[in-house]
């Protein structure tokens, strides 16, 4: 123990210079390192956080980009009206993703009893709120829209497959929970001569999730599974434009490349571009190139750098102990064994390289208020560095020739 | 009784042509408490044989033995060993870290035994008053005459009671008046029973020896 206090504090004074040089050479590394790391677990966030499930889109709108002042592709006399039933057909039936579309309507308020409040459409109408419009909100809610979006039944049933069809004789209502006091399951309502059936309630405070972060009320709204009549003779097809302009897509996999699947439908049918956005969580596409340039950019700068430190404090370390020799072999001579000078070598650099992550602390507080990466990293990388540029000195005290020595200067 | 004795040592330098023989077939022994001299010309195998005793260079041939024991050392570990334990070492050049104080170079021989720090202390301070340089414990060898900076090599050398003390030309470096007081120390301490083996040039020296022998080539 005697040998390694006096030594090191030996060492620490008598080579001032090439200490201060070696501690000067390790802030840099420990400094260039913490900021490669830093960077590093910054970009690998980012990274993870665009590559990992957390946070990535679940729900894309998809908008058909034709020209609306010209051929619209969902007129029957239009030429592209045919494959635009079967670009449809291919979204709803793709394993991507489940598509999903909400439509507002109105329905008149004199279709319903009379028992209902005078207000009763004002409260969470948030398209016409101003008092006398007397219309009661109803949504049209496509297949998977109640599943995806997690609205339950109170009372009754949900919509079945056959609720969607348009050929049903008969359209089925699932009424928001305020419906409760006046309606019944089962209980029909007429509207333009066609016949609707009841056939559940909402539970209470039930919401459809319209954007991100923006929700809806349907305690007061009626859910529609399918347009309340539909005329066959007319030259638009309604049902076909609900999806592909202005639906929804919730996708299985959130590292789907929604756009890219979309872009294969369309160019099969030759159909016009239909553009996705997600409406949650982060696009996928774009941050892959950015973010692993940007971790390969780093990964190179950190290896320059340290090869860079590394060099210089292997040379400084080199020289230091050529300047040694005599004294190494003066402890030889007088029974101090090889590895406990080697050892002594090893603690000295160990204590430098303490002492050179301090200032890396300092500036990590300064910055942000604490370590963002733990200075145990830091230290395993400069432990690395510093431990490869003491191989030549331990080789060099390996060669510590005592024949020589003697020699020296006896004869 | 004999402290050590070679049988039959060799050896030599260099590879194939360039192989030159520096000691061959060599036999001596060194008794307890003798004062060998180990005379010869430059070259004639003085330094190699002191190495051989030593434990820092090895024998290509012949058999070394230490009080009764084969002297086998096969890696560099152990001749620092056998040096710790029984061999102390005086060099021309004296061989002190400039950066430790005189009482430091001293007490450096002790820093492998067993001594605590008070044993350890005491026992520098003995050799300091024996070598007569207790007032110079805290200086610095740059700031030490030849003599002193010999004198504190010796302290080191004989600190830990080694059974030989070896002197490579310990007063080659030194004028003649200093040369006589350091060789009265060592006559003195062969006297209080130190066997030593000096290596020399000097016939003056030699003389104070208790025996002589001279290498030739």
């Amino acid at each position: 123990m005697i040998f390694f206090v006096k030594n090191i504090y030996r060492t620490i004074l008598t080579h001032w210079k090439a200490n201060l040089l070696i501690l000067a050479d390790l802030i840099l590394c420990a400094l260039m390192i913490f900021i490669m790391l830093q960077n590093y677990s910054f970009a690998a966030y980012e990274f993870g956080r665009y590559y990992g499930d957390e946070g990535l889109a679940l729900t894309y709108t998809i908008t058909s980009e034709y020209d609306r002042t010209q051929d619209i592709p969902f007129y029957k006399q239009s030429p592209m009206y045919e494959a635009t039933k079967l670009v449809k057909e291919e979204i709803q039936n793709s394993e991507f993703w489940k598509p999903y579309y909400f439509v507002w309507l109105s329905l008149p308020r004199s279709i319903f009893v009379s028992e209902l409040p005078e207000d009763f459409e004002l409260q969470y109408d948030p398209k016409y709120p101003q008092p006398g419009f007397s219309d009661i909100n109803s949504i049209l809610f496509s297949k998977h829209l109640m599943a995806i979006q997690n609205i339950t039944i109170f009372e009754g049933r949900e919509f079945i497959a056959e609720d969607h069809e348009l050929s049903a004789e008969t359209v089925s209502l699932i009424l928001g929970y305020d419906f409760l006091p006046f309606y019944d399951v089962g209980d029909i309502i007429i509207y333009d001569g066609q016949s609707a059936k009841v056939v559940g309630f909402l539970t209470d405070n039930a919401f459809l999730r319209v954007f991100d972060g923006d929700y809806y009320n349907l305690d007061r709204s009626v859910i529609l599974p399918r347009m309340f009549s539909h005329d066959a003779s007319t030259t638009s097809d309604p049902e076909l434009f609900l999806l592909l302009d202005g639906g929804n897509l919730a996708v299985n996999n959130p590292q789907t490349d929604v756009q890219a699947e979309i872009n294969k439908i369309t160019a099969k049918y030759g159909w016009f571009p239909i553009r996705c956005e997600p409406i949650d969580g982060s696009r996928y596409i774009n941050t892959e190139v950015v973010t692993q340039k940007n971790i390969a950019l780093l990964l190179f700068l950190a290896i320059i750098s340290s090869l860079l430190c590394l060099t210089a404090l292997s040379n400084i370390l080199f020289k230091r102990t050529i300047k040694e020799y005599s004294t190494h072999c003066t402890f030889l001579l007088s029974g101090t064994p090889l590895w406990k000078i080697n050892l002594s070598i090893i603690i000295e650099m160990a204590f430098w390289t303490g002492l050179a992550i301090v200032p890396v602390i300092a500036l990590s507080y300064l910055e942000y208020g604490r370590m963002l990466v733990s200075p145990l990293y830091i230290l395993g990388f400069m432990g690395m560095i510093v431990a490869i540029s003491l191989i030549p000195v331990i080789i060099l005290n390996g060669k510590s020739n005592l024949d020589l020595f003697m020699r020296s200067r006896s004869e | 009784m004999a402290l050590l004795k070679l049988t039959n040592i060799s050896k030599s330098y260099g590879k194939d042509e360039r192989k030159t023989a520096v000691l061959e077939g060599l036999d001596i022994a060194i008794e307890e408490g003798e004062m060998l001299a180990v005379m010869g010309k430059s070259g004639s195998g003085k330094t190699t044989l002191l190495n051989i005793i030593a434990g820092i260079d090895y024998p290509d041939k012949g058999e070394y033995i230490f009080l009764d024991t084969p002297v086998l050392l096969r890696k560099t570990s152990d001749g620092v060993r056998f040096r710790r334990n029984q061999i102390g070492i005086i060099v021309q050049h004296f061989a002190l870290i400039n950066d430790f104080s005189v009482c430091e170079n001293v007490e450096m021989g002790l820093w492998e035994t067993k001594m605590s720090r008070k044993e350890r202390r005491s026992r520098t301070m003995e050799i300091l008053d024996q070598l007569e340089i207790r007032t110079l414990s805290d200086h610095y060898p740059p700031e030490l005459s030849g003599g002193e900076k010999q004198r504190t090599a010796i302290g080191r050398a004989i600190v830990t009671k080694p059974r030989l003390l070896l002197a490579d030309e310990p007063t080659g470096a030194l004028d003649n008046l200093t040369e006589q007081n350091i060789m009265d120390i060592l006559t003195k301490l062969n006297k209080e029973g130190t066997t030593m083996m000096i290596i020399t040039h000097d016939e003056d020296i030699a003389r104070r020896c208790t025996r002589v022998i001279e290498l030739k080539k």
